[in-house]
């Protein structure tokens, strides 16, 4: 190999152009956490940094020029890692990839944190506390293993544990995940040396009648946390969806007739459901999904939500319009081969609109886009008209007193447009 | 409009998802005629009840029609995740510090209580699999609203009412503690707030 090293009069001296290189000035306010007061407090800072500097660079500059006590994580500096994940302005980015630039000219937005509201308005929340001093081992782990000892000691505790960190446990289920998604390599992206030896999520989708691979994949995943509560896809800087990966290897075994695990039933019950009345059965879910003996222990529980009105009889069947339509989508579908893992997007979808987010509509078509929302087409959905029919009564009680016209329809109760300022030109059906 | 997180989140996501890829929205289309219904025209965005009205008539309208207000009722508002996250699909509500809620119960003439968990999981999706874990989410909003004082919480999900009120009395029993915490729809609280009675 030959290597040309150029002679010194070819090498720029960086230093020299210190005082010729753009710059800009950079204000930021940033949440500082003592841990022995537990007190935080929104500071401010203001430096000089050059325009081609990320936040991670101006971050830097504040630690080295400004304040030395500022503390955040950092490693490879190359948008690969995902160490200095961090919120700015509302939004989860990667401090290495953030140019501050187009922020810088912008224009500052003095007491406001970007969402509208002043600081000192946001509450005590604190969403950007001490989530970096957490235990990385045990939240996850001990959110799916309460102990049940005497009187329930551990949910108060674990409560307790939350209260101080609100924000803890939903990032640490972020990086266990990430951590389980690299080993087993459930995102090809993010297959590694590591790759096969992981055991959390599975390396492989179940094979059927593997009932075992089914398990050991419905399993680890709650132990995990993960309770399809978002938080783990809107905290990642790096567009991962782990909601979706996991929803994915759900279909997928269901698909490969790994259905007999409460999961599985569950979601098939909601199939079945659509399929012959277009509706949830509600009533039938429990013993579905749970199984018959299951459901009888239950019952003393099943009696006072029905001594309340919250548990609907199945007959007759509350069967929606255009059923048999459904049904025949589903079935298309399912000769499509769009069935299981193929019949989600929703990770694919989330880049597309990362990278069109900037294109905003035009004024006239934002504007002709509220005129078009005037008119209002009322969908309650399937618990108002089942288990919480007074969320349907109290809000078509109370539509007049808001100002809209209460109207009936002859479609199903699915479709029923309740309220409208004008005639309605669309209605939705389950 | 919806009144149900879950109709809200799929919704959107639905009408994104369609908005966004060509191919899938000719797909889609393609199988809605083969089946006999009419295609999509990208016409709707579901839009939940405490979101639907952001210029503030509704507020206004609730703040003029509250003969008796809730009289400083101190009420607990609690999101729910599928109105909040994720974010980039519902999009116009910041996810970590929300606050419709708070303002609706201010037009009301209630004070909102805030405490950490209104944002959190109430536990229902995974309630039947893993009651216990359920419980564990389920618990965090409750004991935090009333250590902060709410008389009342509020949620706009039907789903997270199930849970923070039918499932209440089973937390109670695995707890050994009393809470006893009311929770109310969001209509049912404008409603109080605007003057209907029990029979409406």
């Amino acid at each position: 190999v030959d290597i040309q090293i150029p002679s010194d009069d070819q090498v720029t001296d960086i230093s020299s152009m210190a005082g010729a290189r753009p710059v800009m000035d950079v204000a930021l306010k940033i949440w500082r956490f003592d841990a022995e007061t537990g007190e935080r407090e929104l500071r401010d800072y203001q430096v000089e940094a050059p325009e081609w500097a990320c936040l991670l660079d101006v971050l830097d500059i504040v630690k080295d020029q400004v304040d030395g006590t500022l503390s955040f994580r950092k490693s490879c500096r190359m948008m690969i890692c995902g160490s200095c994940g961090m919120r700015m302005d509302g939004r989860a980015v990667l401090a290495c990839k953030e140019r501050m630039l187009p922020i810088v000219e912008a224009g500052p937005r003095a007491g406001d944190l970007g969402d509208g509201e002043p600081a000192d308005r946001q509450g005590p929340r604190g969403r950007h506390g001490p989530v970096l001093a957490e235990d990385a081992r045990d939240e996850a782990v001990a959110r799916a293993r309460l102990p049940r000892g005497a009187g329930g000691q551990g949910v108060p505790r674990l409560a307790g544990r939350d209260r101080g960190d609100p924000q803890g446990g939903a990032l640490h289920q972020l990086r266990v995940l990430r951590l389980r998604v690299q080993l087993d390599g459930v995102r090809p992206e993010f297959l590694g040396p590591r790759a096969r030896k992981g055991n959390a999520l599975r390396r492989r989708l179940a094979r059927p009648g593997d009932r075992r691979a089914a398990r050991g994949l419905q399993l680890r995943a709650r132990d995990l946390g993960l309770h399809r509560c978002y938080f783990c896809t809107e905290r990642c800087p790096k567009g991962v969806d782990p909601r979706d990966a996991i929803a994915k290897l759900g279909a997928e075994s269901i698909k490969n007739g790994i259905d007999r695990d409460m999961g599985a039933k569950h979601a098939n019950w909601f199939v079945t459901s659509a399929k012959t009345t277009g509706w949830l059965r509600e009533t039938e879910l429990v013993p579905k999904t749970q199984g018959v003996v299951s459901s009888i222990k239950e019952m003393k529980f099943a009696m006072s939500l029905a001594r309340k009105g919250k548990v609907p009889l199945p007959f007759p069947p509350h069967v929606a319009e255009n059923v048999k339509a459904g049904a025949a989508l589903y079935n298309l579908v399912k000769e499509q081969g769009r069935d299981g893992a193929a019949g989600s997007s929703r990770a694919r979808r989330a880049r597309v609109h990362r990278v069109r987010r900037g294109a905003r509509p035009a004024r006239t078509e934002r504007a002709n886009a509220r005129a078009k929302a005037e008119a209002v087409a009322y969908y309650k959905g399937c618990l108002a008209s089942l288990s919480a029919k007074e969320l349907d009564i109290s809000t078509q009680a109370l539509a007049p007193k808001l100002g809209s016209s209460s109207t009936s329809s002859s479609r199903s109760p699915a479709a029923a447009p309740a309220t409208s300022t004008r005639p309605s030109p669309t209605t939705t059906s389950t | 409009m919806t009144i149900c997180n879950v109709c809200t989140l799929n919704l959107r996501q639905a009408n994104w998802q369609l908005k966004n890829d060509d191919a899938l929205r000719a797909r889609v289309n393609d199988n809605l005629e083969r089946v006999g219904v009419p295609p999509y025209s990208g016409g709707d965005r579901g839009q939940a009840l405490p979101l639907a009205d952001r210029r503030g008539r509704g507020l206004r309208a609730a703040e003029a029609g509250r003969p008796q207000g809730l009289k400083g009722l101190k009420i607990a508002p609690f999101y729910g995740c599928q109105i909040l996250r994720p974010s980039k699909i519902l999009g116009f509500e910041d996810p970590d510090r929300p606050w419709s809620l708070e303002r609706i119960i201010t037009a009301c003439g209630g004070e909102p209580v805030d405490y950490p968990a209104k944002i959190k999981c109430c536990g229902f999706p995974i309630i039947q699999a893993r009651e216990e874990t359920a419980l564990g989410e389920l618990i965090q909003p409750i004991e935090q609203a009333m250590e902060a004082g709410a008389d009342a919480m509020v949620t706009p999900c039907p789903l997270c009412h199930l849970s923070l009120d039918a499932w209440q009395q089973k937390l109670e029993a695995s707890t050994g503690r009393t809470f006893g915490l009311p929770i109310i729809h969001l209509s049912q609280l404008v409603g109080v707030a605007a003057g209907l009675t029990e029979s409406s």
